[in-house]
């Protein structure tokens, strides 16, 4: 896997990975997301959606695609669904808890 | 009456002392002892008495963390003052005993055993900073008689603390704001500054409940992950445990142990604020 460090804005074909270990690290508890950044020492506080969206920028899929399968899972119009993941993955990278791949 | 000292096998560094002018003045204004070295946990901690009496009573205190070889190679971290022994003008102390760090005033006591008891809390929790195995908490901490503990913002101690005899009345005993130390899985306390309330060192006590201080007016209820949130912060080890053993412990507890985001408390109503929550523990 290769990680670019491209700050440019994120486009739906964009493929986010979460940082790795020891940068960032994380624990789930009751279906809600603790989020630790050791170079930021900074911590954060993903709710059920967040958690759902954070366990999905795997490195594996686009954004545009993560957005697919949500829609369809949840029966919403998929440029809605890529909207909020847009907003979401937006909000991670400004944060450094994320990069992206390719 | 001796006290243990968590000791690990690795080798003692010395503690760090920060040199300032206050600490050249401090060292000048006193007729200090020499200065006694003890092993905590992974450091060399130095420790001096402006008395002999009173390096007496800490070398016989601390012995079995004593490393009397190490004795010229330590600074001295820790200072301490007992009123009534003269200084070098022949003047008496003021009446208040006095521990320092450094040059730092972090212990005063009317009654010199009081005082070594604080000396003992603090050299914990330099120790506790450096365990691996546990999570070392900063908070105030109530013992209640069933043996169960309830964990209280560290800001609550001060409030708490003029009522300590009307707390013990009730059968709360009300411990030292520091850093203890919780085997987040087992959701307890395990004993180390404890041991003076009649509790042995390594024995675990129970947490009842578990209250965070939060910005709001009221008490809140709060979620596993805000406890995790609000709980990391609290943490005096994160260094030497590693951030992600850390969160694992602090969920762990957040599961096993309820959970109250709790305001500043005044001195006033702390009183009837704990008694409001040993109800909901």
């Amino acid at each position: 896997m290769t990680v670019t460090n491209n700050r440019e804005g994120l486009s739906p074909s964009t493929v986010l990975v979460h940082r790795e270990s020891p940068a960032v690290e994380y624990v789930e508890v009751d279906g809600e997301t603790v989020v630790y950044d050791c170079a930021g020492n900074a911590i954060h506080l993903l709710d059920q959606i967040g958690t759902l969206l954070w366990t999905l920028l795997d490195g594996t899929a686009s954004l545009r695609a993560t957005s697919a399968d949500l829609a369809a899972a949840f029966g919403r119009p998929p440029d809605e669904v890529l909207d909020d993941v847009m907003r979401f993955a937006t909000e991670m990278e400004a944060v450094d808890l994320v990069e992206r791949v390719g | 009456m001796s006290i243990i000292v968590q000791t690990d096998i690795a080798a003692p560094r010395p503690l760090p002392q920060r040199h300032t002018p206050c600490l050249s003045r401090l060292t000048a204004r006193r007729p200090w002892g020499p200065t006694l070295a003890l092993r905590v946990g992974c450091w060399q901690v130095g420790v001096r008495a402006n008395s002999a009496a009173a390096a007496e009573q800490v070398s016989a205190l601390f012995a079995g963390a004593r490393t009397p070889e190490l004795d010229d190679r330590v600074p001295a971290n820790f200072s301490v003052e007992i009123a009534g022994s003269t200084d070098s003008t022949g003047s008496r102390s003021r009446g208040l005993h006095l521990v320092y760090r450094d040059h730092e005033i972090v212990a005063r006591r009317h009654e010199p055993g009081d005082l070594l008891l604080d000396l003992a809390d603090l050299l914990d929790e330099i120790g506790n900073a450096e365990r691996c195995d546990l999570l070392a908490v900063r908070a105030a901490a109530v013992v209640r008689s069933n043996q169960q503990v309830l964990l209280l913002p560290a800001s609550w101690h001060a409030a708490l603390l003029p009522h300590q005899a009307r707390l013990a009345r009730d059968g709360l005993d009300l411990l030292p704001a520091r850093s203890h130390l919780v085997d987040g899985a087992a959701a307890q306390v395990v004993a180390s500054t404890l041991r003076r309330r009649g509790v042995q060192p390594g024995q675990r006590l129970d947490i009842c409940l578990w209250g965070l201080r939060v910005l709001t007016e009221h008490r809140c209820t709060l979620r596993p992950a805000e406890v995790v949130q609000l709980g990391f912060s609290t943490l005096a080890n994160v260094d030497a445990l590693r951030p992600r053993p850390a969160l694992d412990g602090l969920a762990g507890l957040a599961r096993r142990v309820p959970a109250l985001g709790l305001p500043q408390l005044s001195s006033r109503s702390a009183v009837p604020a704990l008694r409001e929550l040993l109800l909901h523990a």
